[in-house]
């Protein structure tokens, strides 16, 4: 009996033991989906790209405070938008590295450029399988990584000049301390993947992809590309060569009324090359929370309170029309009326995006301004002032450039419900290309107004070639701060990553 | 001599567990059990029955059923001889009688009974006389007393190098014939010190025994077994139930606060489930810093406790686990300091072990004890503020000062001029703080416990409940727990038993406010008869535009309003128990099983009006109707199962002592989040109502599930030997596999050894008799660390992004598709942080058993700390990686020393601990120092130290600013500098070519002012810490002090040092003394809207002395004796007064040093048993 007891408990003990040693406990993984497990199929993969595109939404979400976005960077700067607040974007007197919104545009670029670059080594890596089902897909995929991370190097030269040029994925922290880029290099690069890009991206998407980069996308960035670099290189072939690549666009056309550019009914139209695909979240809009963290309730729309003051504790940063931008129009344009409120008592003057607008659902939709209109990024009438600048700088025939901004002016009189004599067309026979030029650029001025940055990257480059001196310019700045130096062009670097990193410079001045 | 009991041990288990008990019962520290004494043995009555048993057997039932051991000579009690034996109810008195038939009387001395022969014995009859008689020989006779004068009989007196020698009869007398004149008598007796005196020319020698230094018979847990406290070999601390119960706190980290060396525990505040802060000796790593807890042999797992990121941290809850830990339930707390003590738990040891022990059973009767506390909390300080009218001049000064500053909207409300000008209102502050504190807030703790046993069996039983209010409004916390536990003799060779415990905390949450609530909107008034719910809201109209700040940029939220409408509850149940099965086929040997488990479950849940938003300084509408009431749930579990198996072995070989124990461990952790909510449109209206119904559109609700786990197995040996306790060898490997680590990474040995050697009883020590017991330590060993964010060695799919494309229909929304994105920076080679501990120590009993004393040196060094770094933003990952960072050193010293003596009736002990700590970084990853925010990690730094600019002064003139200005720039801030602005000093610049191939700074001024001259100001690892206490008592009465504090530590304070604005938050009083052109000479910088100049950059201006001093706590407690506790029926009843956080004293400027919310609590309680 006891030799019994003994044996049935020695037998617990050894089961124990049996479970006790196994190795499973070492060698247990997470639950869920790791990066050797993943990009083996199509919809894996098409995950990942959206992954890409996803990432953009952070240059347009709110972020909760004031200075929890990055829109000051492009909009600020420009003599068309001021604030009542003091903003070192604004007045450039205060800019050093410590500013905040400089970090988070740095930062968002390269996380967007990190997802191009590893689903560009997984495209190369998983090809042979991953894409049995649907081949084409993966020249699709490759062209928006490369169309969309090129992208980033556009800006991230608009607005610091010199940042890093980073074109494979980084695995090792060493790798990671890279010099500053030099001189155009960072449009160099970009006009090398774009040309890839086109020919590699589709010529269109079907109706529920809507909103994906076409060929179309890749040849309208990369001239665009080429004319800045043009711009501040003097470089007739640059210019030549966005001529060709304007010219490759095909089935773009100007929408019939302007507004349409900026109406939440006239998403992805005939007239849009690129734009970002503002949305609802899933669950209920949290501003504070970002969609990397937080699926459903992450912010994925386009956030605008910067010209309505919402939400209510922005309290002074909201940015106002300047006087000459107002002036800037012609009595009778439409664009005048529907960009801008012209009441001078008025401070909120700014109406592009904000009159035919709809809120993203929620408790952090209207409240805050946050909207799912699209931002158009890239449009054609971008496009054809670009080119007309592109025949005017490669000596090409002004009355083919002058028709271009003739196009737009007449889309212009054609936009309001009644049609207007305004603006009237240029002069087709105009020989001064001097002149032709500045039309061009007024042009811009007129048509993108309060878009995407264009009047800020435009005055740049032209005091980088020497054309304009901005040390002079009116600026419209409502600071008494305000005072523009010669090295404001490029803003400066975070101040973090210059000091931790041996091999960067700080920009020029900062 | 020899102890019988020991002898007959046939478990090393029970033997400690007897040991264990003795020990509670000499101390006396077990209040509920009452005291040993003479009147226990009268008052305790056996029964039971035994046939032809041993009179040794007898003995041994009577030790079991009292607690008492027998001491007797061998060879002067027969115990060998059988008996039959019938005790019915019978005293010990009355069976000993009975059982010797008066040949042999008894004595009780402490826990011990001696047992001698009843007849006079002066013959050396028993002890060979064998003596030569070369010398002139005496015959040497006296009397050996206790410590009290009482005879002590049976003590035994030899002639030292010899076996001659007698012992002392019924009357403690004693004669020795043939002494020779030079000899040394030595004087023994168990429990007792031995003693030795030269004989010289004296024929009398009395002589009076002390007890045995109490400290070193202490039982202490070790990990795996428990060890006396004199034969310890590694670092470790130990507190009994008695000093846990007098700290009168609900978590059991507070319970150590300032009584163990080398152990910080910082002040929670009044928040009675925030989690203190834990550290031993030092800071080692730059992540997980937190000791491992073993509570009862279960190691606890917290998931989410080692992932930084804020949002497992929001997963996690607020609510401190270990809160669930009743202090009344613990027997004792252990901490295991250097690594030959912290090996055996190998990987998760680096920072510490923590041993929890809980009370079990113990045989004889029912013993029921009883205690309820009750207390009251309160906060006195206050912040002294300006007034209303300085808070609108001191704006208009700020504004006027900076000539670029446009007036905002809320400006109306501090101009003079406007209708909305609300400087002449009436001011709330004071209303604000009254309804941010809760007076009197109550802490109140009951408990009951049963326990009890028979020679089979034994087992404790308990509940309690405690409550507490934050003094600050506004969160409750209830804790309900209970525990059962028993340990059964099945036979000779098998044991088996089992612990469980249960608790159940609720937690109700506000918004908290506290007393910083004073630096909000002077002018906000708090109640409005005709506001919603009887408040005024935060929003209002003003020049017929709405705003939700309606009192300006300081408005607040309205806390007290949206307490009402808004509630939070935590809801934590834990199961946390074990069952083990142990055999010992023959002496010595035990093989053991356990599987323990610690099953706990975390619940949020929250309900939320629309109404609200009223109340939302940010908001000041309530939330629209489809956005409804919100419900939301949210589960954390937690499944931590432990299997062990252990095989221990013990002997003696003569004075060779042996223990030898081989563990297997087995552990994993699952850890699953639950979340459901409402989100829109729903039909709740109110608490009661909360539920998720499924009918419910689908779009209007939201639900999450995620799961994590993680394992760890190890194998662990440990040999311990010591030859007559006098030398002293422990080795320990463990073997430890983590999930954590990838492939070829997941393993690590930790090896530890110590040695330990008793001076004291070497022959060269004798003579110093002021010495009591010497014994000098030293310790080496490696431990692990694997606590940082999981699988950081993969590349995990991070599957929250969503994009869209497309058109569903509805304006500008498209078609949601799930993206994936991969956010991590995966470090392969990934592996354990190993920290490496010397230890180097002494214990020392002195002046009669009246002073311990031990000081230890210490040296840990950590190496591959994990650490979460951040890289060059350009990498582009979401995740900053973990990687094996730095080394690190900790160094430093312990003293801790406890005197103890009485002045006629009153006893008093005063004790002392001291820690220093020397921190140093010695070597980061590519020599990168990382900074974040004022923090910064460099190499030769003490870690973490206060980052900041060096200034000097303040510009008193426009000419000084213009000289500063000719030869410095400081960019973006140069423009409006002025007098009244902080002189920032120049010290280094950029690298420029002069310097080193990879400098990070040039140590030389460069005439600008940016990031580079940030330098040393200060750190914030205290240089030491230490704690005093006092124990007093004077017959009934006894009084307990602790005192804390820390030195050598610096903190940030931007309290009343700024540059301030206005327009926003009120202003302390303090800056009446801030520069203006009449006030030169101020330390303050000039009012001035934006500091356009970067004066409140953190600068060497806002570093100070952290330090403090604290009055922690203190007890006062009655005794009730005699007739009164026999006429109620009760073994002890004692009552006592209680308070924490006295005071404490500190340079720091702010109203405490460690957290502002730290209350002043008066306890009373009652602990009584029967």
């Amino acid at each position: 009996m006891k030799n019994r007891k003994l044996l049935y408990y020695i037998l617990f003990i050894f089961t124990l033991i049996q479970y006790s040693c196994s190795d499973d406990t070492v060698n247990l993984l997470p639950i869920g989906d790791t990066e050797a497990t993943y990009f083996q199929n199509e919809s894996q993969m098409e995950e990942g790209i959206r992954g890409i595109y996803q990432k953009l939404g952070f240059f347009y979400r709110f972020g909760g405070s004031q200075n929890d976005n990055t829109a000051p960077i492009w909009h600020l700067p420009s003599d068309d938008l001021t604030t009542p607040s003091t903003n070192a974007l604004e007045n450039f007197s205060g800019l050093n590295g410590s500013n905040w919104q400089v970090t988070m545009f740095y930062t968002y670029a390269y996380q967007l450029i990190n997802r191009a670059n590893y689903m560009l080594q997984k495209i190369e890596e998983n090809a042979d399988f991953a894409y049995k089902k649907q081949p084409e897909l993966k020249n699709f995929h490759k062209g928006e990584a490369l169309f969309l991370r090129a992208y980033m190097y556009m800006q991230l030269w608009n607005v610091f000049g010199t940042a890093p040029l980073v074109t494979e994925r980084i695995t090792k922290i060493a790798d990671g301390y890279l010099p500053n880029s030099k001189d155009t290099e960072l449009l160099d690069q970009a006009i090398e993947d774009l040309a890839e890009a086109a020919q590699l991206l589709p010529d269109s998407w079907s109706a529920d992809m809507k909103g994906r980069v076409t060929k179309n996308s890749a040849y309208g960035l990369r001239g665009k590309c080429l004319v800045f670099r043009g711009s501040v290189k003097k470089a007739t072939t640059d210019f030549t060569e966005a001529i060709t690549d304007f010219n490759k666009i095909n089935s773009a056309s100007l929408a019939p009324k302007y507004s349409q550019n900026f109406d939440v009914n006239f998403e992805n139209n005939q007239e849009s090359l690129f734009e970002y695909q503002a949305n609802s979240s899933p669950s209920d809009v949290n501003p504070f929370l970002d969609n990397d963290n937080f699926a459903v309730i992450g912010e994925i729309g386009a956030y605008y309170g910067f010209f309505t003051q919402k939400p209510s504790w922005i309290g002074n940063s909201y940015y106002t029309a300047t006087a000459s931008i107002k002036d800037a129009y012609n009595d009778g344009d439409f664009r005048r009326t529907y960009n801008i409120d012209l009441n001078p008592d008025v401070k909120l003057n700014v109406k592009k995006y904000i009159r035919n607008t709809a809120y993203a659902k929620g408790w952090g939709g209207q409240d805050y301004e946050l909207s799912v209109n699209n931002p158009r990024i890239l449009r054609y009438a971008d496009v054809l002032l670009l080119k007309a600048e592109a025949i005017v700088r490669s000596n090409g025939s002004l009355s083919e450039a002058i028709g271009l901004i003739n196009q737009i002016r007449e889309r212009a009189r054609n936009s309001g419900d009644e049609y207007s004599e305004v603006p009237a067309d240029r002069n087709v026979n105009e020989t001064d290309p001097q002149k032709v030029l500045e039309w061009i650029f007024e042009e811009r001025r007129l048509e993108l107004a309060f878009e995407e940055g264009h009047r800020w990257w435009d005055l740049r480059r032209r005091h980088i070639a020497g054309e304009i001196d901005l040390k002079s310019w009116d600026f419209q700045s409502l600071d008494p701060n305000f005072k523009f130096e010669d090295y404001n062009v490029n803003f400066p670097l975070p101040e973090q990553e210059v000091v931790e990193n041996p091999n960067m410079n700080q920009n020029v001045g900062y | 001599m020899e102890k019988v009991s020991k002898n007959e041990e046939r478990y090393i288990f029970s033997h400690l567990c007897k040991v264990f008990l003795a020990f509670i019962l000499i101390t006396g520290l077990g209040i509920l059990n009452g005291r040993a004494d003479d009147s226990h043995a009268q008052e305790t009555r056996l029964t039971f029955s035994v046939k032809n048993s041993t009179v040794k057997s007898v003995l041994n039932r009577i030790e079991k059923s009292t607690g008492f051991s027998f001491m007797y000579e061998n060879n002067v009690i027969d115990v060998n001889s059988k008996v039959d034996f019938e005790a019915k109810n019978e005293s010990i008195e009355s069976i000993l009688e009975r059982l010797f038939g008066g040949r042999v009387g008894y004595r009780i001395v402490g826990k011990h009974i001696l047992l001698f022969r009843n007849e006079k014995q002066t013959d050396q009859t028993v002890l060979p006389d064998v003596a030569s008689v070369q010398q002139q020989q005496r015959t040497v006779t006296g009397k050996v007393t206790d410590p009290n004068g009482q005879p002590l009989p049976g003590a035994t007196v030899m002639i030292k190098g010899t076996s001659i020698g007698t012992i002392t009869d019924a009357d403690g007398n004693y004669s020795l014939r043939n002494v020779p004149d030079d000899a040394t008598l030595v004087f023994s007796f168990v429990g007792m010190q031995t003693q030795e005196i030269n004989v010289g020319n004296r024929t009398r020698i009395d002589v009076t025994m002390q007890e045995e230094a109490v400290a070193l018979q202490e039982v202490v847990a070790i990990g795996y077994g428990t060890r006396l406290k004199k034969d310890l070999t590694g670092a470790v601390s130990q507190i009994t139930s008695e000093e846990i119960i007098k700290q009168n706190s609900l978590t059991p980290e507070l319970a150590m606060q300032g009584r163990i060396p080398g152990v910080y525990i910082s002040n929670p505040g009044s928040d009675p489930t925030a989690r203190p802060t834990v550290r031993i000796r030092g800071v080692s790593t730059l992540g997980y810093n937190d000791p491992l807890y073993v509570i009862d042999g279960v190691p606890m797992s917290e998931g989410y406790a080692s992932a930084g990121d804020a949002r497992s941290q929001d997963i996690r809850g607020p609510v401190n686990v270990l809160s669930m830990i009743n202090p009344n339930d613990i027997e004792s707390i252990s901490v295991l300091k250097d690594a030959s003590a912290t090996a055996i738990y190998g990987v998760r040891a680096s920072n510490g072990v923590i041993l929890i022990t809980t009370k079990r059973g113990k045989e004889g009767k029912p013993q029921v004890g009883i205690s309820a506390r009750y207390g009251i909390q309160n906060n006195f300080k206050r912040y002294k503020m300006a007034t209303i009218q300085e808070y609108v001049d001191w704006s208009m000064e700020a504004k006027e000062a900076n000539p670029a500053y446009v007036p905002d909207w809320h400006y109306t409300l501090f101009d003079k001029t406007s209708p909305n000008y609300l400087g002449n209102s009436r001011d709330y502050t004071e209303d604000w703080v009254k309804a941010a504190l809760v007076e009197n807030a109550p802490v109140q703790d009951y408990n009951i416990s049963v326990s009890g046993g028979n020679q089979t069996s034994t087992y404790a039983v308990g509940a309690g409940y405690s409550n507490q209010q934050n003094a600050f409004f506004r969160s409750e916390f209830d804790r309900y727990n209970l525990f059962a536990n028993s340990d059964h003799q099945l036979t000779k060779w098998l044991k088996v038993g089992e612990s469980y415990r249960f608790v159940s905390t609720q937690t109700n949450t506000n918004e908290g406010a506290n007393l910083t609530t004073a630096f909000r909107a002077p002018w906000q008034p708090i109640y409005d008869p005709d506001g919603p719910y009887g408040y005024a809201p935060t929003g209002r109209t003003i020049d017929g535009v709405f705003r939700s700040y309606g009192y300006g940029m300081a408005t607040r939220s309205h806390f007290l309003a949206r307490a009402e409408l808004m509630t939070t509850k935590f809801d934590l149940k834990r199961n946390l128990g074990s069952v083990y099965a142990e055999i010992s086929p023959f002496d010595g040997l035990r093989i053991k099983g356990t599987v323990s488990f610690d099953y706990y479950t975390n619940i949020r849940e929250n309900y939320d009006e629309m109404d609200r938003g009223l109340f939302e300084n940010d908001r000041g509408t309530p939330y629209p109707e489809s956005r409804g009431n919100l419900y939301g749930r949210r589960v954390l579990d937690n499944i931590n199962i432990v299997k062990e198996f252990l095989v221990g072995y013990n002997n003696s070989f003569g004075k060779h002592n042996v223990d030898f124990i081989f563990n297997a461990m087995d552990q994993r952790v699952k850890w699953n989040f639950t979340q459901m909510s409402i989100d829109r449109e729903s039909p709740l209206t109110s608490w009661d109502q909360r539920r998720i119904e499924e009918g419910w559109d689908p779009e209007n609700k939201g639900a999450l599930y995620e799961r994590n786990r993680s394992g760890l197995q190890g194998y662990m040996g440990r040999l311990s030997y010591n030859f007559n306790s006098k030398y002293y060898v422990d080795v320990t490997v463990r073997r430890d596999g983590s999930s954590k680590f990838g492939p070829g990474y997941k393993w690590g040995t930790f090896p530890s050894v110590a040695g330990a050697w008793r001076i004291s009883s070497e022959p060269f020590m004798e003579g110093l008799e002021w010495l009591d017991d010497l014994k000098i330590r030293a310790g080496w060993g490696k431990t692990g660390n694997q606590e940082t964010r999981d699988y950081a060695f993969l590349s995990l799919v991070n599957m929250n992004p969503k994009a869209a494309f497309g058109s569903s229909g509805e304006p500008g929304e498209g078609i949601i598709y799930p993206a994936a994105a991969l956010g991590d920076f995966p470090v392969k080679d990934l592996s354990w942080e190993t920290v490496t501990t010397s230890n180097f120590g002494f214990d020392a009993v002195i002046l009669q058993n009246r002073l311990t004393f031990t000081a230890e040196y210490y040296n840990r060094f950590t190496d591959g700390i994990l650490q979460t770094i951040s890289i060059p933003r350009l990498i582009g990952v979401l995740n900053s990686p973990v990687v094996n960072l730095a080394q690190v050193e900790n160094r430093g010293f312990e003293f801790q020393a406890t005197y103890t003596d009485n002045v006629g009736d009153l006893g008093y002990s005063v004790s002392g601990n001291l820690t220093t700590v020397r921190n140093r970084i010695k070597k980061l990853y590519e020599s990168q120092p990382v900074t974040m925010g004022n923090s910064r990690i460099e190499e030769e730094y003490s870690m973490n130290y206060i980052y900041g600019y060096k200034t000097a002064g303040i510009f008193q003139t426009e000419q000084e600013v213009a000289d500063y200005q000719s030869k410095i720039k400081d960019p973006g801030r140069d423009a409006q500098k002025a007098p009244g602005d902080v002189i920032f000093v120049d010290l280094y610049g950029a690298p420029t070519e002069a310097d080193p191939k990879g400098a990070f700074k040039s140590y030389k001024p460069d005439g600008q002012i940016d990031a580079y001259d940030q330098t040393y100001l200060g750190k914030t690892i205290p240089g030491f810490y230490y704690g005093l206490g006092f124990d007093l008592n004077y017959k009934n009465w006894d009084a307990t002090l602790n005192f804390m504090g820390v030195g050598d530590v610096q903190k940030i304070n931007t309290l009343g040092k700024q540059s301030i604005g206005g327009f926003g938050e009120h202003f302390l009083a303090d800056y009446r003394k801030r520069w203006t052109p009449e006030n030169p000479s101020a330390s303050i910088p000039r009012a001035v809207q934006d500091d356009p100049s970067g004066n409140n950059r953190i600068s060497d201006r806002h570093v100070e002395s952290a330090a403090f001093f604290r009055f922690q706590n203190f007890q006062i407690g009655y005794n009730f004796r005699g007739n009164i506790l026999k006429t109620l029926g009760l073994n002890n009843l004692r009552c006592y007064i209680a308070g924490n956080n006295l005071f404490v004293i500190s340079p720091y400027n702010d109203l405490d040093p460690e957290n502002i919310n730290t209350p002043i609590t008066f306890n009373i309680g009652v602990n009584l048993s029967f």
